[in-house]
């Protein structure tokens, strides 16, 4: 009769060897039919960060495929910074198989946070559990401090008593007087560390992570709180009011918005694939007037939106996002140059703008009128 | 007469004093209409004064709407009840108000967002009377004194927002003799097409109202270009008809009010309680122009002892106002469903108006015959109609506990089975128990042992 342990490792043994293979089997199945997609640009540019910006500006232009900047880093995940490398210490000297995984984790999750905003994601369970050890290891030391009897070493009796206790308790160095104090007060420091932690992270998520970026909340002159609902009041306008087969142009951003809200067909939104579509979009959008009609006809458009947000100071309306558009449209129709738009390699709205920047169908639209609108008490019009 | 045009709903108080020219007493006062206004008639009342100088009450008389067979051209009629027959001879000065909707026409038909909204109004200097006329003046009150035209028919005259027509004398029966006036009108034209209230009862103590508005602005339609720049910064020119508010008044005492629509909750509400009243100011997420639309939906709570009584003969009835909320608008059809609670019988719905009746059903939580629900239909609606209704019903409590007595009887079947189901479990157990500390010795015995388990 077969003992448990060999029928065991038999069954694992063919248990592991076919999930592999058909595992194999299937991956190779669905590269080869196209139904799991190669690996495209976006990929290539975690390796590369410059491979987008040159070949691909459309997705070089997502905000969240920029490459990491340090405020980013701060910002998710604060005291976890600089405890990340303390653990990465303690990991290494008590080295075993599980801080082996954590450690490579970690490391590999790091660098391709750092190649992309959007894999902080990726990092952050490694980052919390190798600060969580530096934490764990240094709050057990102050507190095996604090524990520890003051004993005067008497070389005879307390060694052999010491010895056997020597890794639960440790002596105090008679040379430093103020141990357990400081190590008190390294206590507490450690908490309040730890407290400034929760807090931040807290207003981190009511803050950035919960508060919805269409409805915008601001406080006015008085404290009372005021509430820029714009968004919903153009889509629900748009819902209302227009035919139900208008088409709306805007950038695609808002696309999923005007197609939820709105309820009407939109050109381009946040799945479209087609980068000739955004950018003849982004064509018209930085061509002159004339030139912007001619492709508005063409797409059969019935309404164009754009976002500005220079009343209210909001600043990631359309104008901000108006050199991707520039961009993605010249990587496709080379008419469109980006240097006609900026002056002196810098990117201007105001009076010394570039003349062509001044004409475009975005400038025209969001600032039509500008000049007479009194953003705030006190200052000029526009 | 009096006209008053100030709102987009035409007021016309009547000041009628009735002789008895014939040889008989008689009781009935004719009232007629000629057909494009008895179209867009929505109410009309009349009143008698009673009683000396100081103490006068108003008496409100039975006024029906009645056919008559040879109206010269389609010409509508109402009839007037008086309380006490008029004798040969006498007069009696009765009050009669009926409002109109739908009665001024926006000309031009479209305006840009900086012109101000101008109306037609069309009437007739005399009033269409089966009656022959003595005298009869008219005063028509516009809401400005900016008036383009009006048609003179003499003699006439304009004082300020007053024109005044007449004093006409003796004209004959059917005498009719068209006007028309052209005037501005900014004040706001708000149309809800369509209205649908809902007032579920539920016995934990809780009257929910929900209502679902269809709004429109019915003036002149918008054209051009909309500019918020000049719409802000100079509101009196620019859009001055538009609708910027709407303000409903609700019952005291109210709780949970959300405003909402399709996409989410619209912030820009204001609700104000008083003991009396309460007062809830709605901003529409856009001010509406001419011919743009809104959908929303308003709900709100009541405490059931504001509303719900008893009779003497231990039926209960609901007493709540029909109608809309919002003031000085105009709905154009309304539906109200009271939603019953389960269990209710021979629900019935005393409306001091006419209106279209029945029954439907519901299913709600814990239902097991579902909820009654009497629905009421009326068309053209004003602020006026704001009058209580009841709705009465019998209500059988034995009903009301159909959903607990199921729960009651479910749980008690669960019960039992579930005590039913573990006994053979018990019992294996104990046999396995036994099984297993025979099954060395004797296994012959086995097969008894597990024919005592399946007994």
């Amino acid at each position: 009769m077969l003992s448990d342990t060999k029928l065991f490792q038999a069954f694992l043994r063919i248990t592991v060897t076919s999930a592999v293979a058909v595992g194999g089997i299937a991956l190779g199945l669905g590269m080869v039919s196209g139904y799991i997609s190669p690996w495209t640009g976006r990929f290539y540019s975690l390796l590369d960060p410059t491979y987008a910006k040159d070949h691909i500006p459309i997705i070089a232009s997502v905000s969240e495929h920029q490459p990491t900047a340090w405020s980013s880093f701060m910002f998710d995940f604060h005291i976890l910074l600089f405890l990340f490398p303390a653990g990465l210490y303690f990991c290494f000297k008590r080295l075993s198989d599980a801080t082996i995984f954590i450690v490579m984790y970690g490391l590999t999750s790091m660098y391709f946070a750092g190649v992309m905003v959007r894999l902080i994601l990726v990092a952050t369970p490694a980052v919390c559990l190798i600060s969580a050890i530096a934490v764990s290891a240094t709050v057990k030391n102050l507190t095996v401090l604090l524990r520890s009897k003051n004993k005067v070493v008497q070389t005879g009796s307390t060694k052999g008593s010491g010895g056997s206790k020597s890794s639960s308790k440790a002596l105090l160095d008679q040379s430093q007087p103020f141990q357990k104090n400081g190590a008190i007060a390294l206590l507490f420091g450690a908490f309040y560390l730890l407290s400034r932690y929760a807090t931040h992270c807290t207003w981190v998520t009511s803050e950035a992570y919960s508060s919805p970026s269409i409805v915008l909340a601001a406080r006015g002159a008085h404290g009372n709180r005021v509430i820029f609902d714009d968004y919903r009041e153009a889509y629900f306008w748009l819902r209302q009011n227009t035919p139900q087969d208008a088409k709306v142009m805007s950038w695609w951003d808002y696309g999923y918005q005007i197609t939820a809200m709105g309820n009407r067909t939109v050109i381009v939104d946040n799945n479209t694939w087609n980068n000739t579509h955004i950018a003849t979009v982004g064509r018209a959008m930085s061509s002159y007037e004339d030139e912007a009609i001619e492709i508005i006809r063409s797409l059969d458009v019935d309404y164009v939106l754009v976002v500005f947000g220079g009343v209210t100071g909001y600043s990631s309306d359309d104008i901000n996002k108006f050199l991707w558009m520039v961009r993605i449209g010249g990587g496709v129709f080379p008419v469109i140059k980006e240097p006609d738009y900026l002056v002196n390699g810098e990117y201007r709205v105001d009076k010394g703008a570039a003349p062509k920047m001044l004409n475009c169908l975005m400038y025209k639209l969001c600032y039509y009128r500008f000049g007479e609108m009194m953003t705030e008490y006190g200052k000029p019009p526009g | 007469m009096q006209i008053d045009l100030s709102s987009h709903i035409v007021k016309v108080y009547l000041t009628l004093k009735v002789e008895n020219a014939g040889s008989t007493p008689t009781s009935e006062v004719l009232l007629s209409f000629p057909p494009t206004q008895a179209d867009h008639l929505a109410t009309v009342e009349a009143l008698v004064t009673k009683g000396k100088r100081k103490k006068t009450t108003l008496v409100r008389l039975d006024v029906k709407p009645t056919e008559l067979p040879d109206a010269p051209n389609d010409a509508k009629y109402f009839t007037i009840y008086l309380a006490n027959p008029l004798k040969s001879g006498e007069s009696t000065t009765i009050e009669i108000l009926y409002l109109l909707t739908h009665s001024q026409e926006p000309f031009p038909a479209e305006i840009a967002q900086s012109e101000s909204q101008l109306v037609y109004y069309r009437d007739s200097a005399l009033i269409l009377s089966p009656y022959h006329i003595k005298q009869q003046t008219t005063f028509i009150k516009t809401p400005s004194t900016k008036v383009e035209s009006f048609t003179r028919v003499e003699p006439s005259n304009r004082a300020g927002t007053e024109i005044k027509y007449g004093p006409y004398e003796d004209h004959p029966p059917y005498s009719f003799s068209p006007i028309l006036i052209h005037f501005e009108n900014n004040s706001p034209f708000a149309v809800v097409e369509e209205l649908v209230r809902e007032v579920e009862i539920s016995h934990w103590g809780n009257l929910q109202v929900t209502e679902q508005y269809t709004l429109v602005h019915a003036g002149a339609r918008h054209k051009g270009v909309f500019s918020r720049v000049d719409y802000q910064s100079r509101p009196t020119l620019n859009g001055a008809s538009s609708l910027r508010y709407l303000l409903a008044r609700l019952p005291p005492r109210v709780h949970s009010v959300y405003y909402r629509d399709e996409i989410g909750n619209i912030s820009s509400s204001h609700l104000r309680t008083d003991s009396r009243k309460s007062e809830l100011e709605i901003e529409p997420r856009y001010p509406l122009f001419g011919g743009w639309k809104a959908t929303f939906v308003i709900g709100y709570g009541l405490p059931l002892q504001d509303f719900l009584f008893e009779t003497s003969d231990d039926r209960r009835y609901l007493n709540f106002t029909f109608g809309c909320p919002l003031l000085e608008t105009v709905v154009d059809k309304l539906t109200v469903k009271v939603v019953l609670p389960e269990g209710s019988k021979d629900p019935s719905a005393v409306v001091p108006f006419p209106v279209e009746q029945h029954l439907e059903t519901k299913y709600s939580y814990l239902d097991v015959v579902g909820r009654t629900v009497v629905v009421m239909e009326k068309k053209n609606l004003v602020p006026a109609h704001n009058s209580h209704f009841q709705v009465i019903c019998l209500l059988h409590l034995q009903a009301n506990l159909h959903a607990c007595g199921a729960f009651d009887v479910g749980v008690r079947v669960l019960l039992v089975f579930r005590g039913l189901c573990s006994l053979p479990a018990h019992r294996s157990f104990h046999t396995q128990v036994k099984h297993r500390s025979i099954r060395n010795k004797k296994i012959a015995n086995s097969s008894k042992l597990s024919l005592f388990r399946l007994q």
